[in-house]
């Protein structure tokens, strides 16, 4: 088992937004967790990431305990997310970017093998041409490639990826959905992946995890989940 | 591209040029003006690694130039130690306090941190006025005229432009370096975005104190230089409100975040200062209006900072230049 949930909760004040979720995630694997919005699937991703501390429940990576470790430790063991509204970094070049991502596996003074292991990675999302330019121009999908790239730079062995498809349009979904599928073949680093585009999250998945309002209401193959009664009821409402 | 190698070969010219200047400047005015402007181009580089790199903008970095001021000149005055050797002490002194105040306060947000900043450099301030014993207090040191290299003495400016001039060329230089470099990076990094740069796993706390630590060194040795240069530390000078808004201030006017932006501004606000304080005074109050003047001026149009929009310009200018020599070409081998 690469990560596993046990039993995480976390409170905001009053409030259970996570209740009690086992989630295990293997090598290799994709994992899709859905659920309509305010389900808290990102507070999952912060909670496993430590941008924010469980009140109850484990987080075990590798079989070790990181619940209450910061982020950037996190980060360093293998364990990197992105986030929903992409946080570029704005007057910074897209090569720059993704340098600061690599730069997390070199020395201090190996700035050429940070500057090439970056384009590197550029080129297999296809920023390569973009790699001079400044992030803060780049386009919606752009930005999302170069907040996958970044992350990827860091030499992950699971990718949290929350909404990555958000606001593309479907020809760019579909370039998502082909590079992510490449990466696992290539590197295979597992992924769980935040999404609402049902289609390509049922079509890129190995198992899929629903949340509604903190529980985990439904787990299993993409069919077996999009044909589960409380997921539809989850999604379309109740009467 | 075409003009790409022409910047950096203007850019040791420069720097060239720069060495000459005291054989150029001929009144002891001017030369004042030259080393009080190398001197605050350094401090201000030393203040950019902080509050340019890593955008933690301190107001109170007076407290660290001033540590550097007393410093060396106690251990000189009490002991007759080398303000060489001081203004290492103090150096060191002032980073040890900036990194440990800094992983205390820089967790604060943005106005917080200032006035955190603000508030240390008016209490050491404070204190250096009411520790008479130690400092002498508002009274303030005189420091003998004894020549000498190891008492950083000399007659006359020269030796003192030399002096200013490679301390802000090695400033200069660790700025250029540290840019360059994983740390650089990871400090623009944070100013950028903090949890992105948490999430790509930087320590982000432990960045920004190491930085805090580099930015107090230099700005001490500064002061100990002001110190040897004056002959005459007090602590509203050294320690002074006045003092942090000033290499603050020439560091954003030059440009945030970039090395040589400082030497573009000090070159800039320091002469403006001095001159206008002697040729206006027929109006009093006068020098204050035109200095006012010149900062919104840099403010609302060059908000970036001096040396980008000189950088701009320069770009822009060297394009159409190149288009028309082209367009000549063309035409001539019609």
């Amino acid at each position: 088992m690469l990560l596993e949930l046990k039993s995480i909760t976390k409170y905001f004040g009053g409030l259970k937004a996570i209740n009690s979720v086992d989630m295990v995630v293997e090598e290799g694997q994709i994992v899709g967790l859905i659920g309509p919005n305010g389900a808290g699937k990102t507070t999952i991703f912060n909670c496993i990431t430590g941008f924010l501390k469980l009140n109850e429940g484990k987080v075990l990576f590798e079989d070790k305990d990181i619940s209450g470790k910061k982020p950037n430790d996190i980060c360093q063991l293998g364990i990197c997310r992105t986030f929903q509204i992409s946080r570029p970094f704005g007057r910074m070049s897209v090569l720059d970017n993704v340098m600061v991502g690599s730069f997390l596996r070199v020395r201090e003074f190996e700035i050429l093998r940070a500057r090439n292991m970056a384009i590197g990675v550029l080129e297999f999302t296809g920023l390569a041409s973009k790699k001079d330019q400044q992030a803060n121009s780049l386009t919606i999908a752009d930005r999302k490639r170069l907040e996958l790239a970044r992350s990827l730079a860091t030499q992950p062995k699971i990718l949290l990826l929350d909404e990555t498809m958000a606001g593309l349009r479907p020809s760019e979904v579909n370039e998502v959905v082909a590079l992510l599928k490449r990466i696992v073949k290539e590197s295979n680093i597992a992924l769980v992946i935040i999404e609402h585009i049902m289609k390509a999250i049922m079509s890129i998945s190995d198992k899929v995890v629903v949340l509604d309002y903190g529980k985990k209401i439904a787990e299993g193959t993409p069919s077996e989940v999009s044909k589960n009664p409380s997921v539809i009821e989850a999604y379309l409402g109740r009467e | 591209m075409f003009y790409f190698y022409q910047k950096v070969f203007l850019r040791y010219l420069i720097w060239l040029a720069m060495g000459f200047l005291p054989f150029i400047l001929k009144s002891e005015y001017y030369k004042d003006c030259l080393v009080l402007t190398l001197l605050w181009a350094g401090v201000a580089m030393g203040w950019n690694i902080l509050g340019g790199y890593a955008g933690q903008l301190s107001i109170g970095h007076a407290a660290f130039f001033g540590m550097g001021a007393y410093v060396s000149t106690l251990l000189y005055m009490n002991y007759g130690l080398s303000p060489w050797i001081g203004m290492l002490i103090g150096g060191l002194m002032a980073g040890g306090f900036a990194f440990l105040l800094g992983l205390i306060t820089l967790r604060l947000r943005g106005p917080f941190f200032v006035l955190a900043t603000i508030a240390f450099a008016e209490v050491i301030r404070i204190s250096a006025i009411s520790w008479r014993s130690l400092t002498r207090g508002s009274l303030g040191i005189l420091i003998p005229f004894n020549l000498g290299f190891w008492n950083m003495i000399w007659r006359g400016k020269d030796a003192y432009i030399w002096l200013t001039l490679v301390y802000m060329l090695l400033v200069y230089i660790v700025c250029r370096t540290i840019e360059s470099r994983k740390f650089g990076y990871y400090l623009v990094a944070l100013r950028e975005n903090n949890p992105a740069a948490l999430a790509l796993g930087i320590d982000t706390a432990k960045m920004k104190a190491r930085a805090a630590f580099i930015s107090a060194f230099i700005t001490a040795i500064g002061g100990s230089i002001y110190a040897q240069y004056i002959m005459f530390v007090e602590p509203s000078t050294v320690f002074g409100i006045m003092c942090s808004v000033q290499m603050s201030l020439i560091a954003i006017i030059g440009g945030l975040g970039i090395a040589g932006g400082p030497i573009f501004g000090a070159f800039l606000l320091i002469p403006l200062s001095t001159f206008f304080r002697g040729a206006l005074t027929k109006y009093s109050g006068l020098n204050g209006l035109v200095y006012g003047f010149v900062l919104v001026f840099v403010i609302l149009f060059m908000r970036e900072g001096l040396l980008p929009k000189i950088s701009e310009l320069w770009e822009r200018w060297g394009n159409i230049y190149y288009n028309i020599i082209k367009k000549r070409k063309h035409i001539l081998d019609k």
